[in-house]
């Protein structure tokens, strides 16, 4: 006599329990095993957003090529340059979102600084790539001033970004 | 209690591979965001690319320079995409169903796209 693989009864309970339950079950299920996604969505959103700057992927492949002593100076002027970068893009989109709210004066200050910091980067790398330690720390002091003038503006064209305390 | 225990490995079964294969599915906000890091990699390489050879010498300084220009703008447009998907994310729109939205985001994907191309296109040149 060959016994039954599931109990008849014990079957007809399962039928009828996945009937009920079985649509909770998947959809709980579902949301558990996809809770990852939403990390994975951020986690791409936030690479778009913080797409290396020009500078900063130059540093990387001069990193091939470089002592890694050298390799780390470049990257640090490239971490500087391309955060001055970023600084002047916020003063730029402003400018274009907010007419009014940059005048001539300050655009152009920080424009300059923008431009003096790319001359800098240059010579920085430059520096890097002859092994100069003075001519480096020159162009790191000169590349953190610019990228200060340039910080300067973004403060006084986006105060709501760097908001008064109280009194 | 065999019986028993198969029932149990059957609904266990039946209430797990559904939900495996539901988690699998990407919605299409987060499709939109996966291609547009690829696009935004594929730029990254594109010029990583270009200034390596012109560290060989076999690129000039000029189209390297415009490289650098078609990057810069390419990264207006990254963070254009980035804030659009920010937007959707914020709010709940994972099946892009605000069209200006959509649009916008396929568009900024798009242009990221082309200027990953043209960058490449520049190494060997004068």
């Amino acid at each position: 006599m060959s016994v039954p693989i599931i109990d008849p009864n014990t079957l007809m309970l399962v039928v009828k329990l996945l009937f009920q339950w079985g649509p909770d079950i998947i959809a709980g299920l579902t949301k558990l095993f996809s809770a990852g996604d939403g990390d994975e969505l951020d986690a791409d959103i936030a690479a778009i957003l913080g797409m290396k700057a020009p500078e900063e992927l130059e540093a990387e492949v001069a990193a091939g090529w470089l002592p890694p002593e050298w390799a780390s100076r470049l990257q640090w002027l490239a971490i500087l340059k391309g955060g001055t970068d970023i600084v002047m893009g916020i003063i730029e989109g402003q400018a274009v979102l907010l007419p009014g709210s940059v005048s001539d004066e300050q655009m152009a200050e920080a424009r300059g600084a923008t431009a003096e910091a790319e001359m800098a980067y240059a010579r920085g790398k430059a520096a890097c790539e002859d092994r100069d330690f003075a001519a480096y720390s020159t162009a790191l002091v000169e590349l953190g001033m610019q990228a200060a003038i340039v910080i300067k503006v973004k403060g006084a064209v986006c105060p709501f970004l760097h908001p008064q305390e109280e009194n | 209690m065999r019986a028993k225990a198969r029932t149990v490995v059957a609904i266990v079964l039946l209430c797990v591979l559904p939900g495996c294969f539901s988690g699998c599915q990407q919605t299409p906000l987060a499709a939109a965001a996966a291609r547009g890091r690829e696009a935004v990699e594929r730029c990254q390489d594109a010029y990583r690319t270009v200034y390596d050879d012109q560290r060989q010498g076999n690129t000039g300084t000029e189209a390297l320079d415009k490289a650098k220009v078609l990057y810069r703008a390419a990264m207006g447009e990254a963070i254009a995409l980035g804030m659009a998907l920010s937007r959707a994310r914020t709010q709940g729109d994972d099946n892009l169903n605000d069209a200006p939205l959509a649009q916008a985001i396929a568009q900024h994907t798009a242009n990221l796209q082309v200027a990953a191309s043209t960058i490449l296109a520049l190494k060997g040149g004068k």
